[in-house]
């Protein structure tokens, strides 16, 4: 049982781990660790959710923190396949030069 | 003949060459030429076979009772007394005889462009346009509502069209689809204008008894269907301006598809097409639509004597107006076409007088003899390697020599000795003697058109066929092959025989196709037909047309073949030294439209855009610049960096939830 005092230094945990990642997104240009900042937010959303479950007693938060889990590594998965893609044809790893989206 | 049978022939006729359109046009590419070419036959020569069942059922049925008409279906019903159009087919004489010519002669020259088009990659889209365009015809003389009368009247000008413009990487084939589609549709809309006239004032009759008051005139029919039009004509008036109009108006549309003056100058441009196309449409069938459409309507040109006598002279003028342009065209195809618009002029003459038997016996002879000559010319056009000069050819006689055979056994045919010409051509000008307007003035100028057509039968056949070749191409000439050389034979011995049969044993006087079509065009309602001559007139007739025709015949050959008489010199003369100029640029027409119609409209066009451009163009560039401002704000958020588009993302959300958060204090 989490008391009831620190509940609030935890969701301030989790918006900062989050706010960290969401700023690696924006800022970071190599790929793999846009993909590390994004596995970050997600695990920052599941501490939140955890949390909350804790918090009110329910295990609906903890189930829907296992469905992330599961999205995230799917997600990884193709991820990371574009990413291996990109490479084998001989472009660099830079997300500001997969700008083909423009045209 | 019960409605349902003939239903059901009817609508096998127009079901097997629309199928093999389809099929050729469809599956065609895919499965290759030995497929278009069975297909696209096939179904004429089934069509064909169907004819023959449906001429056997009405030479067969008990006299009085050899029309019927039967509905396919109703179309297009808009309630009591509106439009009501039903697809109905009428089975009689007139259109049996046309769809025997249509389907006959279709499927030899169908069988003949197997051969012609043996080299040609676009095999699939000749045969559909083919078959469909004997789908037209065969709805066009089936028809018995004005409306699909019409609609196959369109179609045919639409395939006519599609074929013309068959090579459609040639510029001038291309140009000259297009004449013969804007002037076919200045008769379309003639008819339709008569259509709508006819469905307005037709009332039932009799109107009212005579001398009699009636309470109103009976209300208006509101029909097209043909036997309902034919049956009540009389209440259009007889003689009045309305029917005069409506027939005028008729006529326009028979004029344009029949390429009569002044709506001619198409016809001659139509040689462009494939020459299979100028002898199927452009010489048998379509073109003589016109004269059908005039015979089809003989109750009501019966009554509007006024009509009658201008479709008469409008004919007559016609045949010796082509008759002396032929005289010195030098494309072998254009020399034919002339002709026929000549032939034509002169079955024109006959339905204007009212003598509509001889001008459908002239029109199924000629749909023999001009079929042949054009199927030739294409055998004479294959050899010399697509020259269609005739100054470029010359002694073909001994390089092709069953074509060049076939090609005589034509052009007297055409000029109207010994054969098909002969008996149709001699038979409707006797009627000329005793008919229509001021007789026997048109029939003079029949009797020259004979000698013209004389002249310029054997001036073709003399310089394509006889002397020396003037070209290597000529030089080495060879005959066809048999695919092309057994239709042309096919219509050789049918030129030859086919009158010799229909009036054995005499060659002037009744027929057997007067009597087959007679009862069509003596039908109770319609008014009297042209007076027959009797034997006398006959005689003298027969023997004055078949003079004349020799004597061009004569001439021709001293001028074109021994070439031991010079037209030069007597055309030197003042006043006659303009005439060579005259025939070999067609009067001018061309020129004179252009200068009539073309011209002014361009001028009026380019006017228009002088002054609308700058109104139009502020409008339209007001509208499009509003938007393009619009949009080129919105334009440079697009950046293409997924760094950007997350940071939208996120900014949003910040928003939105901020925005939740301030809305979700204020409710507190």
């Amino acid at each position: 049982m989490l008391s009831q005092a620190m509940f609030p230094w935890l969701l301030l945990t989790a918006a900062f781990l989050f706010t960290l990642g969401a700023l690696g997104v924006l800022i970071r240009r190599n790929p793999l660790v846009v993909f590390m900042c994004i596995e970050l937010m997600l695990n920052a959303v599941n501490l939140a959710l955890v949390g909350y479950s804790s918090y009110l007693n329910s295990e609906e938060g903890q189930v829907f923190a296992f469905m992330v889990i599961v999205v995230a590594a799917a997600e990884v998965v193709v991820g990371l396949g574009l990413l291996t893609r990109v490479f084998s044809i001989g472009r660099e790893l830079d997300v500001d030069d997969l700008d083909e989206m423009k045209q | 003949m019960s409605p349902s049978t003939a239903a059901l022939l009817a609508g096998l006729v127009l079901l097997f060459p629309l199928a093999g359109s389809a099929l050729c046009g469809l599956l065609g590419p895919v499965l290759g030429r030995r497929f278009v070419n069975l297909a696209g036959t096939l179904s004429i020569g089934a069509a064909f076979a169907v004819t023959l069942v449906i001429f056997v059922q009405v030479l067969g049925a008990a006299s009085g009772h050899q029309s019927t008409t039967a509905t396919l279906w109703n179309w297009l019903d808009l309630g009591p007394g509106n439009l009501n159009v039903s697809v109905d087919v009428t089975i009689d004489q007139l259109s049996v005889l046309m769809l025997l010519v249509i389907t006959g002669v279709g499927l030899l020259i169908h069988v003949y462009s197997v051969g012609y088009m043996e080299h040609d990659s676009g095999v699939a889209r000749f045969f559909s346009y083919m078959n469909l365009f004997i789908f037209s015809m065969a709805l066009l003389v089936l028809a018995a509502n004005l409306i699909i009368l019409i609609i196959g009247w369109a179609a045919v000008a639409l395939s006519s069209y599609l074929l013309i413009g068959f090579w459609y990487e040639r510029e001038s084939a291309v140009l000259a689809a297009r004449k013969a589609m804007i002037t076919q549709v200045i008769g379309d809309v003639a008819l339709v204008i008569a259509a709508i006239l006819i469905f307005v004032n037709l009332r039932a009759v009799p109107a009212c008894p005579p001398n009699e008051k009636c309470a109103g005139l009976p209300q208006s029919l509101h029909t097209l269907s043909l036997p309902q039009i034919f049956a009540h004509a009389s209440s259009l008036g007889t003689g009045s301006p309305l029917i005069t109009l409506i027939c005028i108006l008729l006529a326009v549309g028979a004029f344009a598809k029949s390429a009569q003056f002044p709506l001619h100058t198409w016809l001659p441009d139509a040689m462009e097409g494939p020459t299979p196309v100028s002898a199927l449409i452009h010489a048998a069938t379509m073109v003589t639509a016109g004269v059908y459409l005039i015979a089809r309507f003989h109750p009501l040109f019966d009554l509007a004597p006024i009509a009658s006598g201008m479709v008469a002279c409008v004919g007559m003028g016609t045949a010796v107006m082509a008759g002396f342009i032929a005289l010195s065209q030098v494309d072998i195809k254009r020399v034919i076409a002339y002709s026929t618009m000549s032939q034509i002029g002169l079955m024109i003459f006959a339905v204007g007088i009212g003598a509509y038997a001889a001008g459908m016996y002239q029109f199924l002879l000629h749909a023999f003899f001009k079929a042949l000559l054009f199927l030739a010319a294409g055998n004479v056009i294959h050899a010399v390697h697509d020259e269609q000069d005739i100054r470029e050819m010359g002694g073909l006689d001994s390089r092709m020599r069953v074509t060049a055979w076939c090609f005589l056994v034509g052009s007297l045919a055409l000029a109207g000795f010994l054969f098909a010409g002969m008996f149709s051509k001699e038979d409707l000008l006797g009627f000329g003697l005793l008919n229509g307007p001021g007789a026997p003035a048109l029939y003079v100028v029949g009797i020259v058109v004979n000698v013209l057509t004389g002249l310029y039968a054997f001036r073709l056949y003399g310089t394509a066929f006889r002397g020396e070749p003037r070209s290597d191409a000529a030089r080495n000439a060879h005959e066809s092959k048999a695919v092309m050389l057994w239709p042309v034979v096919i219509l050789a011995g049918l030129s030859a025989l086919a009158g010799w049969i229909l009036q054995w044993p005499v060659a002037f006087g009744p027929h057997l196709i007067d009597a087959f079509l007679n009862p069509v065009f003596t039908s109770p309602g319609s008014g009297p037909i042209a007076k027959a001559p009797n034997l006398g007139w006959g005689v003298i007739g027969f023997v004055i047309g078949l003079t004349c025709s020799l004597i061009g015949i004569a001439i021709a050959l001293r001028i074109w073949v021994r070439h031991d008489l010079d037209p030069s010199r007597a055309l030197a003369r003042p006043g006659l030294r303009l005439l060579p100029r005259l025939s070999f640029n067609k009067l001018y027409f061309d020129e004179i439209y252009d200068a009539l119609l073309v011209r002014p409209t361009r001028a009026l066009a380019r006017g228009l855009r002088r002054v609308g451009d700058p109104v139009m163009d502020s409008w339209i560039k007001g509208v499009s610049g509003v938007a393009t401002d619009f949009s080129s704000a919105f334009r440079t958020i697009q950046t293409g960096l997924i760094r950007d588009y997350a940071s939208y993302m996120v900014l949003f959300v910040v928003i939105f939830t901020v925005a939740v958060m301030l809305a979700a204090g204020l409710a507190k």
